[in-house]
């Protein structure tokens, strides 16, 4: 006697277009759901309004020069982010108005990789005195018209020395690459100072528009993906106030910067004039200003330039030094200038407001 | 269930092209610097 056996029942799908609360197999279910991407319906547009909405009104309202401070973190790209971190300082500069006696330092910041950060923290740190907040808003391959945003944002009545790092390079930089920078900038900031100015040289800047979302969108956006990865995955990242990561400066200094042409000098000088006045209006006293002399490659540009860099820092009563990196393409601020900048700063101390 | 995962298809991708549009809105808003009337208009 056999057992009785059991016929296969079959495939019995279901139609792909059935809308039953039956049951029904993957295929059917995963077609169901591409036809739901693919296929436009009332309810995706109705979403698609409602999201676009919504993020433009939180972000609008939300992501602002204070989120930015306070909870800047979350668009880190890693540690040591140098553009974040200025970005920050600089709208904690604005929103907590003019902070204690400080040096101020703007422009290039070169390969400072080479000294080692234990000596310069020996030379801005004394016992015997409380020495000015050092603040260090240098950028990497800096182009004056960054220097120039960063400058417009230095509150008013700050008792700082500022300080400007210059380099041949940066004063041959185009500047029809100022309007390219502002499309896909490095910094969270803009001001009106630096929109004036392009304005004054014929180019035509993005306008500002007094919401920091709308006016910072592009560097927001170019961020977007370091938010996502920082929610999924939280890390720690804190100010780095002495940049002596050598490996994250590197990926800095390899951004292109074309059009170099002498022409470009004479304009950016007018704008390196322009921004001395502004800086010696907000702080009350000129700016220091540095110039690392570049490599042999520039010495032509460099002999046509330093004449009218004396000339417009005699007119302004400005300090000039003159810096050549030993062997270096483009070396940083050496420990013997900080030593004449601690020396600043004892005397910025010392004078009465 | 079927209806279940269409209904899911659409809320996805009405979020997507909702994302497009908010990145679409904040260009014009920023771009469209010879068109005032969007100066004043939102925000």
């Amino acid at each position: 006697m056999t057992a009785p056996t059991i016929a296969p029942a079959g495939n019995r799908e279901l139609p792909p277009d059935a809308d039953t609360d039956g049951p029904a197999n993957a295929s059917s279910v995963w077609s169901a759901f591409v036809r739901g991407l693919a296929s436009s319906s009332t309810l995706s547009l109705v979403v698609a309004f409602a999201v676009a909405a919504t993020i433009s009104f939180l972000g609008s309202q939300f992501i602002t020069e204070k989120w930015v401070v306070d909870h800047g973190e979350l668009l880190s790209r890693g540690d040591g982010d140098l553009e974040l971190d200025i970005t920050r300082s600089v709208l904690a500069l604005q929103r907590d108005g003019p902070p204690a006696p400080a040096v101020a330092l703007l422009g290039e910041l070169g390969n400072e990789s080479s000294y080692p950060a234990d000596e310069l923290r020996a030379v801005w740190s004394r016992p015997d005195a409380t020495l000015p907040e050092l603040v260090d808003l240098r950028l990497p391959a800096a182009t004056l018209y960054e220097s120039l945003i960063l400058a417009g944002q230095l509150p008013r009545g700050w008792r700082a020395q500022p300080v400007i790092v210059l380099s041949v390079d940066e004063l041959l930089v185009s500047p029809r690459n100022y309007v390219a920078i502002e499309n896909r900038p490095r910094l969270g900031v803009r001001s009106h100072l630096a929109g004036f100015e392009l304005r004054s040289i014929g180019l035509q800047p993005v306008p500002l528009r007094r919401n920091y979302f709308v006016d910072n969108q592009s560097f927001l956006l170019s961020r977007g993906r370091a938010a996502i990865t920082n929610l999924l995955a939280p890390r720690s990242s804190g100010t780095q106030q002495w940049r002596d990561d050598a490996h994250q400066l590197s990926r800095y200094r390899t951004r292109p910067i074309a059009n170099y042409h002498m022409v470009s000098a004479y304009v950016n000088l007018r704008i390196l004039a322009h921004m001395m006045d502004h800086l010696t209006k907000v702080s009350g006293r000129p700016p220091v200003l540095l110039f690392l002399t570049a490599g042999q490659e520039n010495d032509l540009a460099f002999q046509m330039v330093a004449p009218k860099i004396v000339e417009i820092a005699a007119e302004r009563g400005a300090k000039i030094g003159w810096i050549k990196p030993g062997g270096q393409q483009r070396g940083g601020l050496p420990l013997e200038v900080w030593q004449a900048l601690r020396d600043e700063a004892l005397q910025l101390q010392e004078s009465q407001p | 269930m079927n209806r279940t995962a269409l209904i899911c298809g659409q809320l996805i991708r009405g979020a997507f092209l909702g994302g497009l549009l908010a990145v679409a809105l904040l260009r014009l808003f920023s771009i469209s610097a010879s068109a005032p009337v969007f100066r004043y208009a939102m925000f």
